[in-house]
């Protein structure tokens, strides 16, 4: 079972590229307290994507022709697993980069390639996926947002939920019904580029259970418009949409979310000059899964960079990965509520808490932990 | 995955010395000689064993397959001890015999003992081959055949007797092992555990359309992936496997022990604790292999304690001591 799932060694070529990616994270959380880099994929930091795109390091896996690296899905590991590992702020690139213009590539038109691909890449064009609605979760195919065709081009009403950083993406890659009923389920859905800035689009940041405001509702108010907008195939949205969970879902971001605050813990321990069996034991345990989580998703990345879509595979690591992230918060929180006797950083106790709070999001974005249960469950030929 | 080209006459000679049927009739007592005769000549014992020595020099990363085909079958020999034990004694410029060997690291329980004709032991770095007489090997039946039982308790005092701590690469390469075979066998668990579940039909439909029995499926399979990917992380580069990275294996096997097999016996439902079904040849094993040479904690702490003092960021520290 899942034979063809094997671990993969990174090229020197793209191991190469992680001293430049690390010398940019690093000046970029430099004076960053550990609770604000414990947000990583939340922080949104324009300057320091556009720092990187010009540094070479965003769009590695996208063509040169589009101002790409033109380079394969290792070297894309190796940068995602330096930034997301310092903390560094990469929301602003973030799903542009892993997700919009490997969609915009594989299904757009040569003007749509030619129009954003080399702005992603220079980290200065920011996408946000508009795929979820307040009755459409789990059951994506379920989603109301209603695109009329108009002359050339198209009418939009409906609203989009909890779509990360709309508030300052320049653009947002809408699912939306163009036509046909909910009733037709996965036919007659489309993917269409929105563009903001455009009259009768209405975004409203909603406040997250920490105080951020990373996602957002965003309202569609007869917004028009033009041909261009449309990605690939009228009606054929949904299996595009397939397509792009695939490159969202894959990638070796779900596994480095409390990262820093199993680093921050380990220093506090050496800190505090523990030497005990219990504290060895936990770190043993925590530092070892994280080994095997690593090898999974280089498993994965090698099916990528072989041509495959490794989506049964990205769903294991996610899910196991999202539940070794999840248990590192409980995990710090009892081993430090067991010393008393020990003084604890301000610094850590705030990402402890921070983490805590936020880590039930790890296993709802991108796809609930049942949903990729589900996925797996198929691929074994359970359903 | 087999680049060697071995694994498959490696697994067909599994399969036709070890059917279900001589496996039970192995752990009722002593096996058939012919059957460990079969695997002596086959050459693969000596899988591990340098050329200058008339072995086949393989890799660990390249042995790793069939450590996997072992545990896949159930095989209760202990041969991939003994693949590890003649490659240390080749090493050494030592002779072996011909027998199955043990080896001989600190244990709560040493799986396939009662079938052993020898254990290596690594006394203060120094290898230690004991013959072991009859009535000492059948006291050894420890924990397959009788399950937890007294016995294999008081085993502890003799197998730490025959303490392997300063032995460099025999622990390790053990831990791996009995890493692997418990991979094997949850894998022969996982697609035991979904035929049973598209064939068993309760409530008017196979079992397998019940959403919670497939989620739980879906996270055994996770683990048992996840311990295959230690494996292969500790040999991926095709020596003996570092003390780390073979502790890590162990760690993250003996965690996925314990979710497979009860994830598969609850699915198996009564059936599953009949002694007659088969499902039990492989989580008994499991259990026991888990066992073996430490399980979770044992290795948790070996490993903690390594590098409590270590100031690496963890990326840095995992990159460097195990993926390079
Ligand atoms: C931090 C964060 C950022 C996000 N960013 C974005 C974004 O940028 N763009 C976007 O489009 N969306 C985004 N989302 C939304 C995310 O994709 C959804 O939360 C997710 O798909 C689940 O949908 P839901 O929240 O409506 O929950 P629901 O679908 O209502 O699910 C609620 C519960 O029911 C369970 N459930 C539902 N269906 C089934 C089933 N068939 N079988 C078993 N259990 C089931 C779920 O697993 C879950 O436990 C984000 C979410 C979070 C938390």
């Amino acid at each position: 079972m899942f034979s063809s799932f094997a671990l993969s060694d990174i090229p020197e070529a793209d191991e190469a590229l992680r001293a430049r990616a690390r010398d940019l994270a690093a000046q970029a959380v430099a004076n960053m307290p550990m609770d604000r880099r414990a947000r990583s994929w939340m922080g949104f930091d324009a300057e320091f994507s556009r720092r990187l795109g010009h540094a070479g390091l965003i769009g590695l896996t996208l063509p040169e022709d589009y101002g790409g690296g033109g380079r394969g899905p290792f070297a894309r590991f190796v940068i995602v697993e330096e930034l997301l590992s310092a903390g560094a702020p990469v929301a602003a690139h973030w799903i542009a980069e892993r997700q919009s213009a490997p969609l915009l590539l594989k299904f757009g038109t040569e003007a749509q390639r030619r129009k954003y691909i080399p702005g992603i890449c220079r980290g200065e064009l920011f996408f946000c996926i508009g795929m979820s609605e307040p009755n459409a979760g789990s059951d994506l195919a379920s989603v109301r947002s209603r695109a009329e065709p108009i002359g050339k081009g198209w009418r939009l009403n409906g609203q989009k939920i909890w779509t990360t950083n709309a508030t300052y993406s320049d653009y947002m890659i809408a699912l939306v019904r163009t036509s046909g009923t909910p009733d037709d389920r996965h036919n007659g859905l489309s993917q269409l580029i929105v563009d903001l800035r455009l009259p009768g689009v209405v975004i409203r940041p909603i406040r997250d259970l920490a105080g951020d405001e990373h996602f957002a509702e965003v309202f569609f108010d007869n917004v028009e418009l033009d041909s261009s907008a449309l990605i690939g195939e009228e009606g054929k949205g949904w299996q595009q949409v397939v397509a792009e969970l695939a490159f969202e879902r894959s990638g070796p971001e779900r596994i480095y979310s409390s990262l820093l605050l199993l680093d921050g813990w380990r220093q506090h321990v050496r800190k505090s000059g523990r030497t005990d069996e219990a504290t060895a034991r936990t770190l043993g345990s925590l530092v070892a899964r994280f080994a095997s989580l690593r090898a999974m998703s280089l498993a994965c990345t090698a099916q990528l960079a072989a041509g495959e879509s490794p989506v049964v595979e990205a769903s294991m690591v996610k899910d196991l990965g999202t539940a070794f992230e999840q248990d590192i918060p409980r995990i710090v929180g009892d081993d430090l509520a067991c010393h008393p006797e020990e003084a604890v950083d301000p610094d850590l106790c705030r990402t402890l808490a921070y983490i805590e709070m936020i880590c039930p999001s790890f296993s709802l974005r991108g796809g609930t932990r049942e949903i990729l249960r589900g996925i797996i469950a198929r691929g074994m030929g359970l359903r | 995955m087999d680049e060697t080209g071995l694994f498959e006459p490696f697994d067909r000679m599994l399969a036709d010395l070890f059917s279900s049927a001589t496996v039970r009739q192995i752990e009722q007592g002593a096996p058939d000689a012919a059957i460990w005769n079969s695997l002596d000549a086959s050459g693969f014992l000596d899988a591990l064993v340098c050329a200058a020595r008339g072995g086949a020099n393989l890799s660990f990363a390249a042995v790793l397959p069939l450590f996997l085909a072992l545990g896949r079958r159930a095989v209760p020999l202990p041969v991939g001890e003994t693949m590890i034990a003649r490659a240390l004694l080749a090493q050494a410029g030592r002779e072996y015999p011909h027998g199955p060997i043990l080896l001989g690291v600190a244990s709560l329980t040493l799986p396939g003992a009662e079938h052993a004709e020898s254990i290596l032991a690594a006394d203060s770095g120094r290898l230690n081959l004991q013959r072991r007489d009859g009535d000492e090997a059948a006291s050894a039946a420890i924990g397959l055949s009788i399950g937890l039982s007294d016995d294999m308790l008081s085993r502890k005092a003799q197998a730490g007797a025959m303490e392997a701590d300063g032995a460099g690469s025999m622990a390790p390469a053990a831990a791996l092992l009995y890493a692997a075979l418990i991979v094997g066998a949850g894998e022969a668990v996982l697609a035991m555990s979904v035929d049973y579940a598209l064939q068993r039909i309760q409530f008017g439909k196979p079992i397998a359309r019940q959403q919670a029995l497939q989620q739980n499926l879906a996270v055994a399979s996770e683990h048992v992936v996840a311990a295959r990917m230690a494996c292969e992380t500790a040999v991926r580069h095709g020596g003996w496997p570092s003390p780390l990275t073979a502790a890590s294996a162990k760690l993250i096997a003996a965690r996925a022990a314990t979710v497979v097999t009860r994830i598969a016996h609850g699915l198996h439902g009564a059936i599953g604790i009949s002694g007659e079904h088969d499902l039990n040849l492989f989580t008994r094993r499991i259990h026991a292999w888990r066992l073996a040479g430490g399980a979770e904690n044992y290795w948790a702490g070996r490993i903690g304690r390594e590098i409590l003092a270590d100031v690496r960021p963890t990326l840095d520290l995992v990159r460097e001591e195990m993926f390079s």
